[in-house]
C-alpha cells in the first residue's frame, strides 16, 4: 500500500489535469484550481526542505572552516535578509527593492552577459572544419553571423537572403523535428508515471 | 605562417579581453551603422501600429532581469510606441521578477503625464506558471482581485468592460523562455499575440508564426534596433547593434584563426582528424 | 464538452497513448532492438575515468520543475542521475548532485539514495552529495559553476530542461578538464551543447535514457511506441503537405479543430 498510494493518487491527479486542458467542465476546473492551489503549498514545504538542506550544507562548510567559508556566510546572511525583507515588510519596500534592484537585477544581468564569453571561447575551440558535417556547421554559423549583424548586411547585402532561408526552411525543419519528437517523448514519459509503469523517481522499479 | 598557428591556440581569457574591448568601444563612440528592418519586425510593427486610441492591450511580462538585455529594450520601445498612440496597458507577469520590472519601465512614463490604473496597471505576478496564466486569461478580475499595489481591481477605469483575455485588442508577451506556453494557453482566445523574445528562442517560435498561432514577432536586441528605427526614436538597443558587430567580426575572425591554425596543424601531422574538442 | 481547438491534441495524445501500450506488451514477447545511443555508453566511461583519477562526478537535472510541461525531461534527467549514483556507490566514487527547484530536490535525493541502498552501500550516501542550490536561474548557474570549479570534478553530465547557462556550464567543464556530456529537449540550447560538450543528447535520446539504462521491458516497449506515434505523426505531415501543394487544407483544417 505504501507502494500503490503514491502511484495511484499521481494517476488520478494527473488525470483530472488532462481533463482539464482538454474539456470544459465547471466541475472539473474547480478541482483543477484547488488541485493547483495544494500544489502552491507542498512547493512551499518543498521550498522550506531545500531551504535546510541549504542552511546545513553551508553551515557545516563554516564550521568546518573549509574553502569558501566566507561565501557560505555571505549566503546564508543575504539569503534570510532576503527572506525577512520580503516576508516582514512586503515586496514593494525599500529593503525588498533594494535586493532586487542592487543585487539580483546587476548581479543576474552580469551572469547573462557572461555567456556572450562563454559562446566565444566554445565558438573558438569547437568550430573546426574537421569533416564535412561541422564544416556545414561553421559555415553556415558564421554565415548567420555576418547576417544579424548590420555591418554583415552593409558588406554583403546578399547574404540575409540566404540566411533567412536557411533559419525559415533548414533550421525550420530541424527545430520541427526535434520539438514533435521531444513532444511524443514527453507524452509517454508523462503517461508511463501517471499509469505507474514507470516509478524510478519514487526510488521503485528498479532491481 | 606561425603567427596564424599561435592565433589559433590563443588562451581563452584573451578573447574575453578583447570581447569587452570590442563591446565597449563602439557603445562610448557609436560608429551609426546602417539598420535594416526585417520582415519580422515590420510586420509586427504594423501590427501594433494599427491600434487606435482607447485600444486596451496586455503585456506579459515572462523574463527574469537577468534575460533582460536581449528583451527588455523591446518592451521599452513598445512602451513609448503604444503610450505615444494613446493605447492603454495592462502588466501582468508570468515570472516574478516582473512587477519590478515594470514599475521599472513605467516611471518615465508616469514622470510624463500616464496616469496609474488609467492609462495603464500593473496587476503583478501571478504564482502557478502557465495554470496561473489559463486561470486569469478566463476570468483576469477573479485571478487578479487587486493588483500589485493592492488596489481594487474591479472599479479601475483600465479595467472596465473587460473580463477575458478576449475583451483585448492585443497580447504581448516578452520572454527569455520558449513562446510555446503563451501559444498554448492564449491563441484559444483569438486575440493577436506578438512574442518579444530573446535571440537564441526565435527558430523555435517560428512555426507557430507559419501557423499563424503568433501574429507577430520581435527577436532580440536586434529586433528592437529595428522597431525603433521604424518609430524614427534611436535607443539603447541601435547604440547596441554597433557593438553587436564589433564582437561578430572579432568572433569570426578568431574562428578563421582557429581553422587556419588547424589546418596548418594537421598539414604537419600535429592534429588527428577528429581533433575539435 | 471539448475545448475548441484542442480536440485534434486530445485524439493525437490518445493514439501516442495506444502506440505506447501496443509497444509495452509487444515488449512482453519480444524486446524491441534500442540503436546504441554514444552519450549514454559514455556516460559509463566517464565515471570509470573520475574514479581512477580519484576526482568527483558532477551532475545536475536541469533547470526546470516538475509543474512545467517540460517535467518529462526532469524525470528523464532524474533516470540518469539514478544510474550514475548507482555507478558511483559501486565504485566509491564521490558524487555532487545540483538541484535547482525545490520540487525536484526530495525526488533528487531519494533517487541517488535509493541507488546507494541498492548497491548496498547505504553508509556511504551522504547528505552533502545532494545539493539545493536555486530556483533563480543564476543563482543555480553560479552556484553549478562554483561546484564543478570547486570540486575539479573529472565527469560532468547536465540532463534535464537548460537555458542560455547551458553554455556556462559547458565551457566550466572544460576548464576544469572534465569529460562533458549533456542532454536536453530545448532546441535552443542544444547547439551550444553540441558544440561544446563531448556528447549530446538530443531531444527525445534524453527521453529514452530510462529504458536505454534500465534494459526495463515495459520501457523498452513504450520506446518502441513512441516510434510508432512517430510515424503516425510522419504521415500526416507528409499528407498534409501534399494536400496543402494541391490546394487542400483538409489535414491543416482537422489539426486546428
Amino acid at each position: 500500500m505504501k507502494r500503490e498510494a503514491p502511484i495511484v493518487l499521481a494517476g488520478i491527479v494527473g488525470l483530472i489535469q488532462i481533463l482539464e486542458h482538454f474539456f470544459d467542465f465547471e466541475a472539473i476546473a474547480a478541482v483543477t484550481v484547488e488541485l493547483q492551489n495544494w500544489v502552491i503549498i507542498v512547493s512551499a514545504f518543498s521550498l522550506a526542505l531545500a531551504a535546510i538542506n541549504l542552511a546545513i550544507n553551508h553551515t557545516q562548510k563554516i564550521s568546518a572552516k573549509k574553502a569558501g567559508a566566507f561565501d557560505s556566510a555571505l549566503l546564508l546572511i543575504t539569503m534570510v535578509f532576503t527572506a525577512v525583507a520580503g516576508i516582514f515588510w512586503g515586496m514593494e519596500s525599500s529593503g525588498f527593492k533594494f535586493v532586487f534592484n542592487a543585487i539580483i537585477d546587476p548581479a543576474a544581468s552580469a551572469f547573462y552577459a557572461m555567456a556572450a564569453f562563454h559562446v566565444a571561447s566554445a565558438a573558438y575551440r569547437a568550430f573546426r572544419a574537421h569533416n564535412a558535417h561541422a564544416a556545414a556547421l561553421l559555415i553556415t554559423g558564421v554565415m548567420l553571423m555576418i547576417a544579424k549583424a548590420p555591418i554583415g548586411e552593409a558588406w554583403f547585402p546578399w547574404m540575409p537572403t540566404i540566411t533567412n532561408w536557411i533559419m525559415s526552411v533548414l533550421n525550420l525543419a530541424g527545430v520541427r523535428g526535434i520539438m514533435i519528437s521531444s513532444a511524443i517523448g514527453m507524452i509517454c514519459v508523462s503517461a508511463r508515471i501517471l499509469l505507474g509503469i514507470d516509478r524510478s523517481h519514487l526510488g521503485l522499479g528498479r532491481d | 605562417m606561425e603567427l596564424i598557428r599561435k592565433l589559433g591556440e590563443v588562451d581563452p581569457r584573451w578573447l574575453y579581453v578583447l570581447l569587452v574591448l570590442v563591446v565597449l568601444i563602439p557603445m562610448v563612440s557609436p560608429i551609426g551603422l546602417p539598420i535594416n528592418v526585417s520582415a519580422y519586425t515590420s510586420n509586427a510593427f504594423a501590427l501594433l501600429d494599427s491600434l487606435k486610441p482607447g485600444d486596451t492591450v496586455v503585456f506579459d511580462f515572462g523574463y527574469y532581469v537577468d534575460g533582460a538585455p536581449d528583451v527588455e529594450p523591446i518592451a521599452v520601445a513598445l512602451f513609448d510606441h503604444l503610450f505615444s498612440k494613446g493605447v492603454r496597458i495592462v502588466c501582468v507577469s508570468y515570472k516574478n521578477h516582473g512587477p519590478m520590472i515594470v514599475d521599472k519601465l513605467t516611471e518615465p512614463h508616469v514622470k510624463a503625464g500616464k496616469e496609474y490604473g488609467v492609462d495603464f496597471v500593473n496587476l503583478g505576478f501571478l504564482a502557478g506558471g502557465e495554470t496561473a496564466l489559463a486561470a486569469w486569461a478566463a476570468d483576469i478580475k477573479k485571478a487578479y482581485p487587486t493588483d500589485w499595489k493592492g488596489n481594487n481591481t474591479s472599479t479601475m477605469p483600465i479595467l472596465q468592460g473587460i473580463n477575458t483575455v478576449a475583451d483585448f485588442d492585443m497580447f504581448v508577451f516578452y520572454t527569455d523562455d520558449s513562446a510555446e506556453v503563451w501559444v498554448r494557453q492564449i491563441s484559444q482566445y483569438k486575440v493577436p499575440i506578438i512574442g518579444g523574445l530573446i535571440t537564441v528562442t526565435a527558430p523555435q517560435a517560428e512555426p507557430f508564426l507559419q501557423s499563424k498561432q503568433l501574429a507577430g514577432l520581435l527577436v532580440g536586441l536586434r529586433g528592437a534596433a529595428e522597431y525603433e528605427k521604424l518609430m524614427n526614436k534611436p535607443g539603447t538597443a541601435s547604440a547596441g547593434m554597433d557593438a553587436q558587430s564589433m564582437a561578430h567580426l572579432m568572433l569570426i575572425a578568431f574562428i578563421l584563426f582557429g581553422n587556419a591554425s588547424y589546418f596548418i596543424k594537421r598539414s604537419k601531422g600535429l592534429a588527428g582528424k577528429g581533433a575539435a574538442k | 464538452m471539448l475545448i475548441e481547438g484542442r480536440v485534434a491534441g486530445l485524439v493525437f495524445t490518445l493514439i501516442t497513448i495506444g502506440t505506447m501500450l501496443y509497444g509495452i506488451n509487444k515488449a512482453k514477447s519480444k524486446l524491441p532492438n534500442v540503436r546504441r545511443i554514444a552519450g549514454l555508453e559514455a556516460i559509463d566511461e566517464a565515471v570509470g575515468r573520475a574514479t581512477e583519477m580519484g576526482k568527483a562526478v558532477f551532475c545536475t537535472p536541469g533547470w526546470a520543475d516538475i509543474t512545467t510541461s517540460t517535467a518529462g525531461a526532469t524525470f528523464a534527467a532524474l533516470d540518469i542521475v539514478g544510474h550514475i549514483a548507482r555507478l558511483t556507490a559501486r565504485y566509491d566514487t564521490r558524487l555532487v548532485v545540483a538541484v535547482s527547484y525545490p520540487n525536484v530536490y526530495p525526488l533528487a535525493e531519494q533517487t541517488v539514495q535509493q541507488a546507494y541502498l541498492v548497491e548496498g552501500k547505504r553508509e556511504k550516501y551522504d547528505q552533502d552529495m545532494v545539493r539545493f542550490t536555486s530556483s533563480e536561474q543564476y543563482a543555480y548557474a553560479a552556484a553549478v559553476l562554483g561546484m564543478i570549479q570547486r570540486e575539479k570534478v573529472a565527469a560532468c553530465v547536465f540532463v534535464g530542461q537548460f537555458a542560455s547557462e547551458a553554455v556556462d556550464f559547458a565551457e566550466a567543464a572544460v576548464a576544469v578538464g572534465s569529460i562533458a556530456i549533456a542532454g536536453t529537449t530545448s532546441t535552443y540550447q542544444l547547439p551550444f551543447f553540441a558544440a561544446a560538450c563531448d556528447y549530446t543528447l538530443i531531444g527525445e535520446e534524453l527521453l529514452t535514457a530510462g529504458a536505454y539504462i534500465s534494459k526495463d521491458t515495459a520501457r523498452l516497449g513504450s520506446v518502441h511506441g513512441q516510434d510508432l506515434a512517430k510515424l503516425i505523426a510522419f504521415g500526416v505531415m507528409l499528407l498534409g503537405a501534399i494536400l496543402c501543394t494541391l490546394n487542400i487544407n483538409v489535414v491543416v483544417d482537422l489539426l486546428s479543430k
